[in-house]
């Protein structure tokens, strides 16, 4: 509750600078809650926003970052350096075409299977359900990663069923030809399940009594779904949508750095297990991959802003 | 849709159908993991297709128990994840009561603050680079501190918060009360599910961290949360081998199954997460709905 204050912004500054030090002082306990966390954003989100200026230096490690010199062609020598760099290239390439390929293959799954779960007609039974289908979204990429081995593995069960089959024995994990739909394939099983609780919530949410007036027109079930369900889940799937749309240049780092190999690199290393590499393993410059971090980030805000506009358009309603 | 009669239909038999087979696609790798490290080679070997274990051994449990890098590592993500989730459910539920409140001055600001770098980020290398500055390189605090906030669950516990009536709150400060009782003596104590989801999720990521420690604790192998040491025994096995655990089934004279040993350590690494789950699946769909909807 506010104290009882005018709030009309007839009077002066002094008055205006009281009122407002009023207000500061009434809610002190509010504002000290969000220190710690203000604290947090500012030393580890915002202050590293600040060093990506590195981007444009050379960085001299006695200088530090910001006594560092700019690099040549205006500070952008590094960013010129990643176009002509055919590694970065293939990267760049891979991690278009996963995060598209996610939202193409995976995006709707969940979607289609909360429309499958809402038929089920026990409470209970649709309970159960969807804890086991929300398991694996808890299971890490590293525990993940040791299970899918051990499913696909020469030894593993998948390989004997093909050979029991009658079928070739093939070593799926290092087949650069089809590993990216390895790669959409094991992440759809895993996060499917969690990706329908948005959805079923949403279902949970609309009024029954729509139903009910359909179903007393004659509709039929597929038809509650089609013009009810679906319609009313809109503007969560599109707001779904522009997330998935706003990390174009992320595709998954955790599956990818977890299940990939030097077998694949062609057509699996992305943008973000490039730079892990770089830096961590063969010892590239913090400011060249400095520079393609910010190019990433900065690719990531432009999609979210067209992503925005475009599902704002098509739906009327967007993420702001 | 449930209070609605209606007979059972085709449909209704393929989508029974359908909901089993998935179910069965989702617990049976886990499955096939547990067989596994219950077994031994000769018996998994023996078989066209290995689906029912044969011959149950522990053994790979006793070499995984024996081996003092797998317990250290193992306490080291409890201690972690215990003190980790504490302390990042005080910091995420204080802010979000402060981001709950729209009419108090610089609302806006406070929640652009939040918001901006769930879209924007300086990227791998400046917050390499800051966690250097601040000192927290090789300490075991660089898996707590710097990511207690996760801004996603902030904001579902914001959301969550502006579910609380505003009239008791409101009764409350009439009464003398300031925002501190309110908070605690009020609003936390109704928030049961919001507050076992966010533990929960914060927990589970907690626990599962694996990236952070090979970025930030190579240095010291000792500090390595499980998720570390077991990435490492999943794709460098032979390396690991060769190290302490190697030397002490050496010395044992052990014939160990290589697939059975991974496996036993990925149980290890799951089970805390299996045993916590169910408990808080049915508050997480709740508090999530509570959370997510409004959007």
């Amino acid at each position: 509750m506010e104290p009882i204050i005018p709030t009309a912004a007839s009077t002066g500054f002094g008055q205006r600078a009281r009122l407002l030090w009023g207000r500061l002082k009434y809610n002190r306990w509010l504002y000290l809650f969000f220190l710690p966390a203000l604290i947090l954003y500012i030393v580890f989100t915002y202050y590293p926003m600040y060093g990506a200026i590195l981007a444009f230096k050379d960085l001299n490690y006695k200088l530090g970052i910001m006594a560092s010199p700019w690099t040549t062609m205006n500070g952008l020598q590094h960013f010129y350096d990643l176009f002509s760099d055919s590694q970065f290239k293939t990267a760049f390439v891979n991690t278009i075409i996963i995060s598209l390929g996610r939202i193409l293959f995976e995006f709707p799954l969940p979607i289609a299977l909360a429309l499958m779960m809402n038929e089920i007609r026990r409470e209970k039974t649709k309970r159960i359900v969807q804890t086991v289908f929300t398991f694996p979204h808890f299971v890490s990429w590293v525990i993940m990663s040791g299970i899918i081995f051990n499913l696909f593995s020469d030894a593993g069960v998948v390989n004997s069923i093909i050979f029991a089959l009658g079928g070739q024995k093939g070593n799926i994990l290092t087949n650069a030809g089809t590993f990216r739909y390895f790669l959409f394939g094991t992440d759809a099983w895993k996060e499917m399940g969690w990706g329908t609780i948005i959805y079923l919530a949403t279902i949970s949410g609309i009024d029954v009594s729509l139903y009910e007036a359909a179903i007393v027109d004659g509709a039929k079930r597929s038809q509650l779904a089609w013009y009810i369900t679906l319609p009313a889940m809109k503007s969560v799937i599109g707001v779904m949508l522009i997330l998935n749309i706003s990390s174009l240049m992320n595709a998954g780092f955790d599956q990818v750095f977890n299940l990939y190999n030097a077998a694949v690199y062609s057509k699996a290393d992305i943008i973000d297990t490039l730079i892990y590499r770089r830096t961590f393993v063969t010892g590239a410059s913090f400011a060249s991959s400095t520079a393609v971090g910010l190019f990433k980030s900065v690719i990531n805000f432009a999609m979210l802003i067209v992503g925005n506009t475009v599902v704002k358009r098509a739906t009327g309603k967007g993420l702001y | 849709m449930s209070a609605i009669r209606r007979p059972l239909t085709v449909f209704d038999f393929f989508n029974a159908a359908f909901m089993v087979l998935m179910a069965i696609v989702t617990i049976f790798p886990f499955y096939y993991v547990l067989i596994i490290s219950l077994s031994d080679y000769a018996s998994v070997h023996r078989q066209l297709i290995y689906i029912f274990p044969t011959n149950i051994t522990f053994e790979s449990y006793k070499v995984v128990f024996e081996d003092g890098t797998i317990t250290r590592a193992f306490f080291v993500s409890v201690f972690v994840t215990v003190v980790g989730t504490v302390y990042s459910m005080v910091i995420t539920a204080l802010a979000a009561y402060t981001l709950s409140k729209k009419n108090i001055p610089f609302n806006k600001l406070i929640f652009a603050i939040i918001i901006i770098p769930m879209f924007f980020s300086g990227g791998l290398i400046p917050y390499y680079l800051t966690i250097k500055a601040v000192g927290l390189m090789n300490n075991i605090l660089v898996l707590i501190i710097p990511s207690a906030i996760t801004t996603f669950y902030l904001i579902l516990m914001k959301n969550s918060f502006d579910d609380v009536p505003p009239s008791i709150e409101e009764s409350a400060k009439i009464d003398g009360a300031n925002d501190f009782t309110v908070f605690f003596k009020i609003v936390l104590p109704t928030s049961g599910p919001v507050i076992a989801t966010i533990a929960l999720f914060y927990a589970v990521d907690k626990w599962n961290a694996y990236y952070e420690a090979m970025l930030f604790l190579s240095r010291n192998r000792k500090l390595l949360p499980l998720q570390a040491v077991l990435r490492d025994i999943v794709q460098n096995f032979n390396m690991f081998i060769a190290g302490g655990i190697g030397a002490a089934i050496a010395q044992q004279n052990q014939v160990v199954y290589q697939r059975s040993l991974q496996m036993a350590v990925i149980v290890v690494a799951t089970v805390p997460i299996l045993c916590v789950y169910p408990f808080l699946q049915k508050h997480f769909t709740k508090g999530i709905m509570l959370g997510a909807v409004k959007e």
